[in-house]
């Protein structure tokens, strides 16, 4: 079961002008790279397909159920990693962790395997009792994508996971990614990060659907670019 | 819920009252004024409300009063009003006369003296002979015989609490003795007093003192006064009225006012926490338990002033009150129970109602889609 994208319209405001427009795609198993400029619409289409925007007209179809993207897919079958806040701030790693194990239906046992498995492989095991504001930008956004992935979902949408980090922080969360996402589990990352493109199974130019920004494309044609 | 969820509210709750101390003082001042105002306002209705049923009780409730100047041609008719009241099959019936003179004794000048015919059974079960006086005063222990003058003629007179009926008639000691003691009327006529009770309720009361006020105009008697406690009832009604009316408005308009600041506050709080609680809501939280903690936070607060300004309101009033004059039976009107029951209700749904419906505008902010809230 593929992520379908049928037809998909969306605009934030009723007058704007539509930040998708009848877009449609098919995403496979495997890591699916969004890359384009700021403003493309790589992130407006993540949040539709984890359901966080409802479509102005068209639909989006979620595995492993084939349905639309509903609050029981966003608590069981989706990890999420956002730009900005991933995690609680008043609650440690471990109790990050735990919340959205809970809330995912996992039991104590599995979810401490899984906070065994995920925090190991990310290093944050000397962290899990502190708190987010106790973390460099590196060891939260590892946090994050442990969070992401403690309830092995179906489906994973990374926005711009790396953004600002350092090689070393970028390598520990792309071998994550490969061994978590496997063959047989979607994930769709919107980046610009050219580190991840090695990890990729397809790479979709956002730029395509999405026609620049004349400013930009005077910038882009400019020989100082 | 599952407990992790649960447990990360109450802290997040916490955190925001040690992180915005001046938020959480704004709520308990808000809702502390607020109750404390209702209070003292029930409060005083409460006491006056005490106060007339006090007075109604001594009163009594259904009790008529006639007293009526008797002229000398009419004395063939002086009972009219037991008479008339007759078809009623009363069963507190008691007609006297008053002597225009006073009795003395040894300890007490002034006494007015009634008189009672061979009708009066209460009387005649109290005496131990037909030419027996009854000194009804609650200032010497019954069954004293007590030398008194009778306009200037000497007797004993028996003494004996007054009925209860007669302490709504006479205020203070009074003399009782049969009428053919003394057969010497006054030079103009007699005063005459009929006391009946009217039981059924005060429209009952109403017509029946009507009534007798029709009797007496068709028929051209004049000095007639009907004392009823009618007017008790009315005040009682009135009061109780304007009672109901306070309570509908305490918990519309101090509702209301509780829900718009502490509605203010909370979404003011929420809007701080929009990015934590889209975040929970990513995680398949419902945004009913994100409501919730704010409504948790909301009535505790809010039950919390409510209590403590109640019981403060309710302990200031019961030292300063009495030294102001409000009697010690209203005060024991406030005991506990007696005041709760019936304003207790309306403080706590004004209270709850605010807060309940200071949500509302975190619910309209959390109809906001996660992925506008989290870019």
């Amino acid at each position: 079961m593929d992520i379908q994208i049928q037809s998909l319209t969306f605009a934030y405001s009723p007058k704007g002008p539509p930040v998708l427009a009848e877009f449609s795609a098919q995403f496979g198993p495997g890591i699916t790279l969004l890359k384009g400029y700021s403003g493309c619409g790589k992130s407006t289409l993540l949040r539709l397909i984890a359901g966080f925007l409802k479509p102005t007209k068209g639909r989006v179809i979620v595995p492993p159920e084939g349905g639309a993207p509903e609050r029981r897919f966003q608590r069981t079958q989706l990890g999420f990693v956002f730009q900005g806040i991933n995690l609680l701030p008043d609650a440690s790693v471990h109790r990050n962790l735990e919340i959205a194990a809970t809330l995912a239906g996992l039991d104590r046992a599995m979810f401490l395997a899984a906070e065994r498995q995920w925090c190991g492989r990310l290093g944050l095991e000397p962290f899990l009792e502190k708190r987010p504001d106790a973390l460099s930008g590196g060891q939260q956004q590892r946090a994050a994508i442990a969070r992401a992935l403690i309830h092995r979902p179906a489906v994973l949408c990374l926005d711009e996971p790396t953004s600002g980090l350092d090689d070393l922080n970028t390598g520990v969360i792309r071998e994550t990614l490969v061994e978590a996402v496997g063959a047989t589990r979607h994930c769709v990352i919107a980046t610009h990060d050219d580190r991840l493109t090695s990890i990729a199974t397809r790479v979709i130019n956002f730029e395509q659907f999405m026609p620049i920004e004349p400013r930009l494309k005077s910038l882009r044609t400019d020989a100082h670019f | 819920m599952s407990t992790p969820v649960l447990l990360y509210l109450v802290r997040d709750m916490v955190c925001r009252w040690r992180e915005n101390p001046f938020s959480l003082l704004a709520k308990a001042v808000v809702a502390g004024l607020l109750s404390g105002m209702a209070a003292v306002i029930l409060i005083s209705f409460h006491l006056s409300a005490a106060e007339i049923r006090r007075n109604l009780e001594s009163a009594g409730a259904s009790s008529v009063l006639v007293h009526e100047f008797v002229p000398m041609e009419r004395l063939a008719a002086r009972k009219w009003v037991e008479e008339a009241v007759q078809p009623l099959r009363l069963s507190v019936v008691h007609y006297m006369e008053k002597l225009p003179a006073v009795a003395e004794s040894d300890v007490r000048g002034g006494i007015p003296v009634f008189l009672v015919d061979a009708e009066a059974s209460w009387f005649w079960m109290k005496t131990e002979t037909d030419t027996a006086m009854l000194f009804l005063t609650e200032e010497l222990p019954a069954g004293i015989r007590m030398p008194v003058n009778v306009d200037g003629s000497p007797a004993v007179a028996v003494t004996c609490p007054r009925p209860e009926w007669i302490k709504r008639m006479v205020s203070g000691p009074l003399i009782v003795a049969p009428r053919e003691r003394f057969l010497r009327q006054g030079l103009f006529g007699l005063e005459s007093y009929t006391y009946f009770e009217v039981p059924g309720g005060a429209d009952r009361v109403r017509s029946v003192v009507a009534a007798i006020n029709l009797l007496a105009t068709e028929s051209g008697y004049k000095g007639v006064t009907v004392r009823d406690p009618l007017n008790l009832i009315s005040r009682l009604d009135v009061l109780e009225a304007n009672q109901e009316a306070w309570r509908t408005a305490i918990v519309a308009g101090f509702g209301g006012t509780l829900a718009l600041v502490l509605g203010v506050i909370a979404f003011l709080e929420f809007r701080e926490r929009r990015f934590v609680c889209a975040l929970l809501r990513s995680f398949g939280l419902h945004e009913g338990v994100i409501l919730l903690r704010y409504a948790i936070d909301a009535l505790l607060v809010g039950n919390v002033m409510l209590f403590l300004t109640t019981f403060g309101v309710l302990a200031a009033a019961g030292r300063i009150l009495p030294s102001l004059g409000v009697s010690e039976a209203a005060m024991a009107a406030m005991d506990g129970t007696g005041f709760f029951h019936q304003d207790g209700l309306a403080l706590m749904t004004f209270v709850n109602l605010g807060a309940l419906l200071s949500v509302v505008p975190t619910a309209l902010g959390l109809r906001k889609s996660i992925g506008r809230v989290l870019a």
